[in-house]
């Protein structure tokens, strides 16, 4: 038994399969709740990780819970899964509360990574100066990368980029992730700007190794860290 | 909570104003007047008393001759000064030699020595005079003092003056309690609708016992509001239930995908449906943004003090190797600390969709010029880039949801970028612009600085 526990509150008797069957596959133990009410009091009188709700329940509003949990001093992290998914309802699902914001239709691995990152920002990492993954080395205070001996030259927000990729070891990171943790921008701006900012990252730090290891996962995002050793 | 407006600006200032200085104007131009015609009527009764004892010493002289008259005026002027009322005389041979009297005034070389004239004694200070010549070159002048008559009538004047003024102040007391209290009620009426307009319908009007004018403005525009946030809530209520209505088979078919995609492995059939599907959610988003900040028009919830200049900034860093990558490389001249109040989420997505076309539009290695400045309280931000000109009637619908720029059908996009752009200047008190230029692409937007 996992000792990741996630309540889900989802009406939808499919969606809320969907998403027990991806969370599930990676892991989780999931408690699925299909009313408001009953999702509420069990977020209150039970320990989880994370919980996921929907926003328009047939006896609530998602929102409406975020704010009674928090109210009540329960400080788990909320992720929104919603239909309710333009930028206004993406704002007002913030300022009340909720820690992360996802619009259906999902990507499952979308989920997972959402999932994950919540977890990981509730636990904290521990930040150690220096950071060594295979032969790279990172020094956070010196703002200084090595990989193999040699120096490497990154831009300052290259540098935020790889830092922040570190701190995600092994995570699957999106690029709404990326925009919304490195540039601080809660917008998407639309196109392919953050694959060509990786990329040229990407080139720095792999361009001359045989070992890669920033890794893309397709159509979802990046993979930092994950050394294969068959390699 | 009430919202005060500067004495100099208020109307109340002016009405208060109004009510006092027009009395003010209308009791002194009354009592000039009053004053004027009380002064006439002294001088008239004086004149009388001259006259009388012109008339009666006149009688003495026809009677019992001059010396009679001489004694006549000492007898006069024997009596107490209270009964002389201020009278004196003269009585002087043609000669000039006096006979009798107390006046030390000469009038025996006078033109008009039968009139009655005023004239300033170093003894009686000032007299009112008249004199007569007798048949045998004899002169008699009498004289009245002025003085008390003169006093008389300031007394009668300060009284004017105390009445006046315990009216004004009464009646400025009076108006300027009534007028706070106007300028209060108004006050929190003003305060409702700044804050109405600022999206927060769930204001209202405090209602006191009162039952005049404004009470009853107060329900009418508390009945208002209550209407306009209904209609705001029905509005957002609406556009929820589609967003709820669309995404939520588009959400099960994407699970259906997925399940396939399990049970046969990926296809290219699958990638392309999800592809379609992309679509179809970021349309409906489009609209929808569209749609939520038509009817977000000067609600600024949400808005925050930001740095416009470093957002641009970090934006620009953000698709410089973009711009690099396709050899048209961004200039940038940005003033500092340029501040807006705004979202910044939606106006950063303003800014990228600007960004995003120059890249996109520019013809192969141009530069392209981004631009910040301030003039007096706007800022205006640019972005120029080479390409073939707009026409008019392009530009014309360039801002219309879906519309493409039939010269550069060949770009993806749906259509929505520009006129999502427009929906979020407008939302910020300001707009957005396709500037006519010959040679280059040049979009401004102009944002109300702080």
């Amino acid at each position: 038994m996992s000792d990741k526990k996630v309540l889900v509150v989802e009406d939808t008797p499919d969606i809320a399969s969907h998403i027990l069957q991806t969370l599930e596959g990676a892991d989780w133990q999931v408690v699925l709740e299909d009313r408001g009410a009953k999702g509420l009091r069990r977020a209150k009188t039970e320990i989880f990780d994370i919980l996921i709700f929907d926003r328009m329940l047939p006896d609530a509003e998602g929102l409406d819970l975020v704010e009674d949990l928090r109210n009540s001093g329960i400080e788990v992290p909320v992720l929104m899964l919603t239909a309710l998914g333009n930028s206004e309802n993406k704002i007002e699902g913030y300022e009340r509360g909720a820690d992360d914001y996802l619009a259906k239709p999902f990507e499952p691995a979308e989920l997972v990574a959402r999932v994950e990152a919540l977890l990981r920002r509730a636990k904290g990492s521990v930040r150690r100066d220096l950071q060594i993954i295979g032969d790279l080395e990172v020094h956070r205070k010196a703002r200084t990368a090595h990989r193999s001996g040699t120096y490497l030259k990154f831009s300052p927000k290259e540098f935020d980029l790889l830092l922040y990729f570190i701190e995600n070891q092994g995570a699957l990171i999106t690029r709404d992730m990326l925009l919304r943790d490195v540039w601080g921008m809660s917008f998407d701006p639309g196109t392919n700007v953050v694959d060509v900012n990786i990329g040229r990252m990407r080139r720095k730090l792999d361009g001359e190794y045989d070992l890669a290891l920033l890794e893309t996962v397709r159509g979802l995002g990046y993979r930092f860290g994950v050394i294969d050793s068959n390699s | 909570m009430s919202e005060t407006i500067p004495y100099r600006n208020s109307i109340f200032s002016k009405l208060t104003l109004g009510l006092i200085l027009v009395p003010v104007a209308v009791f002194t131009i009354i009592t000039v007047l009053s004053a004027v015609r009380t002064q006439n009527t002294l001088r008239q009764e004086i004149t009388n008393q001259i006259n009388d004892d012109v008339a009666n010493l006149s009688e003495n002289y026809i009677d019992s001759g001059v010396e009679s008259v001489a004694s006549a005026i000492q007898q006069r002027l024997a009596l107490s000064p209270l009964n002389r009322a201020g009278a004196h005389y003269k009585l002087t041979t043609q000669g000039g030699r006096t006979l009798a009297g107390d006046l030390s005034l000469d009038r025996n070389n006078d033109v008009n020595i039968t009139q009655a004239i005023e004239v300033k004694d170093t003894e009686y200070g000032t007299l009112l005079t008249r004199s007569t010549v007798f048949k045998d070159g004899e002169i008699l002048t009498v004289a009245r003092e002025t003085k008390a008559q003169s006093l008389a009538l300031i007394a009668s004047l300060w009284d004017f003056l105390i009445g006046v003024s315990a009216i004004v102040i009464m009646s400025f007391i009076l108006v300027y309690f009534s007028v706070s209290r106007l300028r209060t009620r108004l006050g929190k009426m003003n305060s409702i609708f700044r804050r109405v307009g600022e999206g927060e319908t769930e204001a209202r009007l405090p209602l006191g016992n009162e039952r005049d004018e404004l009470a009853r403005l107060s329900n009418h525009i508390n009945a208002m509001i209550a209407r306009t946030g209904r209609l705001l809530t029905l509005r957002k209520r609406v556009t929820d239930q589609v967003a709820h209505e669309m995404r939520s088979p588009l959400t099960r078919l994407d699970a259906s995908l997925t399940r396939v995609e399990k049970q046969v492995g990926s296809s290219e059939e699958i990638e392309h449906a999800r592809e379609e599907l992309k679509h179809c959610v970021n349309l409906l988003d489009g609209l929808l943004d569209i749609s939520s900040l038509d009817a977000q028009e000067g609600d600024k919830r949400g808005f925050e003090d930001i740095n416009f200049t470093d957002l641009i900034r970090s934006i620009v860093e953000l698709f410089e190797p973009v711009a690099e990558d396709a050899s048209k490389p961004i200039n940038v001249e940005l003033s500092l600390d340029i501040r807006v109040s705004a979202c910044p989420s939606q106006i950063g997505r303003l800014v990228s969709n600007l960004l995003d076309n120059a890249i996109k539009y520019a013809d192969e290695n141009t530069a392209i010029n981004v631009k910040l400045i301030r003039e007096g309280q706007k800022a205006i931000f640019s972005v120029a880039n080479s390409g073939k000109p707009i026409s008019k009637e392009t530009s014309r619908d360039i801002f219309t949801p879906f519309f493409r720029n039939p010269d550069m059908s060949e770009k993806k996009g749906y259509g929505l970028g520009l006129a999502l752009s427009r929906a979020i200047a407008k939302r910020h008190d300001g707009y957005l612009e396709l500037e006519p230029t010959p040679k280059q692409i040049l979009f401004k937007l102009t944002l109300p600085c702080l």
